[in-house]
């Protein structure tokens, strides 16, 4: 028995609901490119009236973000990369019930989620190694995810033993094990996984905030975040930038998300299974 | 002898992965563990960790007494306890009511719409929203004068930040959350609700007393994790909407410690703050999971 007066209710409740959710990244598009005095003409603009893309060229043709989009893609790709094949190779290690040392080297790793030394010795840590104000520090000390190596260990284990006896029969090595039964039957899972160490990577903040003093190093989102606080003057270090006109704040807003904004609705899918795989107990 | 040879002889690539593994961990989380030292040292960098001169509890003593940690921790649990209350049954909510809309192309497209938000980052997100609430400019504000009434600087005073976190949050996290509750609620047997339908339950009274209890599980989950990230009230959010303006309800203990000994040079009294928030942390993710077992839930230790 449905109800449904409720079933109206729940149309119109979850339309508005996605309406204001997404309204304001639409507002930010419109303000990008339509002249100001022109957006404050009607209450709620929706569509652009005419068309003003001085603000894009002006972030374009200074290069206000282009070190940082420049440091965005670059520890992006390089940090998938790298965290991937550390990552998958972590869980593979975890994966094989029958090593000998396995319960030591998980012990070892598990500890880990629940204690961390905090982010002064860590500091102190990266100042050892020479990575404070270094691009490496994107990569480094983020290679690993403890939750996203688990991930991919689940989705190992659920793999038969069955066929990695019939390849130890034939006298498969273990890498050939690891890379053409456990890394290709899991393929969907690990590029689950990598979608989001490239989310993590893009969206990557504080990184930039604790560990970087040179504004050229900054992330994307980083240098946004001084754009942004330029004229209030609350920015980590807000003398690099004077004042900055909205309208410019606004395409440099868009900028950034365009590549997510782009791709998300194409991966969608593929992020909701990575939140299921991640509440799987272990 | 010749059994650790075997097994060397099979597994050597897997020991090559694992050390390769356990060195990143050692590093990246053991030496900073031991360099927690310097919460009992006078840290000087030129010394080092090992180097510097032993003081016990003096940073203790320091740092207990400084007025700006008790004001951070009060503003931390503030919004934490604030988000609990919240944004925390938001994401079940919607969950529930999702789950009875026809799973159709409209379902499908309100749900991409509403996790949108989970993608965009804090900066982004932050800097959007001080727009929109400008005095001057925003969006907001052209409605409240529209409507005849004053402007206001929402973002720089301290009595709307704690609803400008809590919305922005809600804005945020409260379509993604969904996800796991709608997948709980799938996984409930389909025959448990035609058992209550036979006996005239309601399909309110279904949600109740069938939904809900056999959810619960997943339910205990968030909240244990919730609970053990009581004291991280969400650095980059925070940070986004902090200013001079609201220092005085935005300062969370991890801005405090970020001011203190990253952009200020007390490493020793800001290592003594991360070491009790890390173990109160662990000591409540404990607890939590205790008492989830206790009352039959699942735990996750």
């Amino acid at each position: 028995m449905k109800n449904r007066g409720f079933t109206i209710f729940n149309y119109i409740f979850f339309g508005v609901l996605a309406f204001v959710m997404v309204y304001p990244f639409w507002y930010a598009f419109l303000s990008s490119v339509v002249p100001y005095s022109d957006l404050m003409q009607r209450t709620l603009p929706i569509i652009p009236t005419k068309f003003d893309f001085s603000a894009y060229k002006e972030i374009l043709v200074n290069g206000l973000l282009g070190d940082a989009y420049l440091t965005t893609i670059k520890s992006t790709f390089i940090g998938l990369a790298l965290s991937l094949a550390f990552t998958v190779s972590g869980a593979y290690v975890l994966s094989i019930e029958k090593l000998p040392g396995a319960k030591i080297i998980s012990s070892i790793i598990i500890l880990t989620m629940f204690f961390s030394g905090g982010l002064i010795p860590m500091y102190i840590l990266l100042s050892d190694l020479k990575l404070i104000n270094n691009f490496w520090v994107y990569v480094i000390p983020s290679l690993i995810n403890t939750v996203y190596m688990f991930i991919i260990r689940t989705s190992f284990t659920d793999i038969p033993l069955s066929l990695r006896e019939a390849a130890e029969i034939d006298g498969a090595s273990e890498c050939r094990i690891m890379l053409t039964i456990y890394v290709r039957l899991s393929l969907p899972t690990i590029m689950v996984i990598g979608l989001f160490y490239a989310v993590d990577k893009w969206n990557e903040l504080y990184t930039a905030l604790y560990f970087i003093i040179d504004y050229k190093l900054y992330t994307l989102q980083a240098a946004l975040y001084n754009l942004l606080n330029a004229n209030s003057g609350t920015g980590v270090g807000g003398g690099a930038i004077k004042t900055v006109d909205e309208q410019v704040k606004y395409s440099a807003v868009i900028l950034t998300i365009l590549p997510i904004i782009l791709v998300y609705p194409f991966l969608q899918k593929y992020f909701t299974k990575g939140v299921l795989l991640g509440s799987v107990k272990e | 002898m010749n059994k650790i040879i075997r097994v060397l002889k099979k597994y050597w690539f897997v020991y090559v992965l694992a050390a390769f593994v356990l060195g990143f961990y050692i590093l990246f989380c053991y030496v900073p563990m031991y360099g927690i030292l310097i919460a009992f040292k006078d840290y000087k960098p030129l010394l080092g960790v090992f180097g510097s001169k032993w003081v016990g509890f003096k940073h203790f003593y320091e740092i207990f007494t400084n007025r700006n940690l008790w004001i951070a921790l009060r503003n931390t649990l503030i919004i934490s306890f604030s988000r609990l209350v919240f944004c925390f049954c938001v994401p079940m909510v919607l969950a529930i009511m999702l789950n009875e809309m026809v799973n159709g192309p409209v379902r499908k497209i309100y749900q991409t719409l509403i996790y949108l938000p989970h993608f965009i980052s804090w900066v982004i997100m932050g800097g959007i929203v001080t727009m929109f609430l400008s005095p001057s400019t925003g969006l907001i504000n052209k409605l409240i004068e529209f409507f005849g009434g004053e402007p206001q600087y929402f973002v720089m005073k301290s009595s709307t930040f704690l609803p400008v976190i809590l919305i922005t949050d809600t804005w945020k996290n409260a379509g993604w959350g969904t996800i796991i509750y709608i997948a709980a609620i799938n996984g409930v047997n389909p025959e448990l609700y035609e058992a209550a339908e036979l006996d005239g339950a309601s399909r309110i009274r279904q949600i109740i007393h069938i939904m809900i209890p056999s959810i619960m599980s997943m339910i205990s989950l968030m909240l244990i994790l919730a609970v053990a990230s009581i004291l991280s009230a969400g650095f980059d959010q925070v940070i986004v909407f902090q200013n001079n303006y609201n220092r005085n309800v935005s300062a969370i203990i991890d801005t405090f410690v970020y001011d203190l000994g990253i952009k200020g040079a007390y490493k020793s009294e800001a290592t003594v703050v991360g070491l009790c928030k890390s173990i109160i942390s662990t000591i409540l993710l404990v607890i939590a999971d205790r008492v989830s077992k206790k009352m039959g839930q699942r735990g996750i230790i």
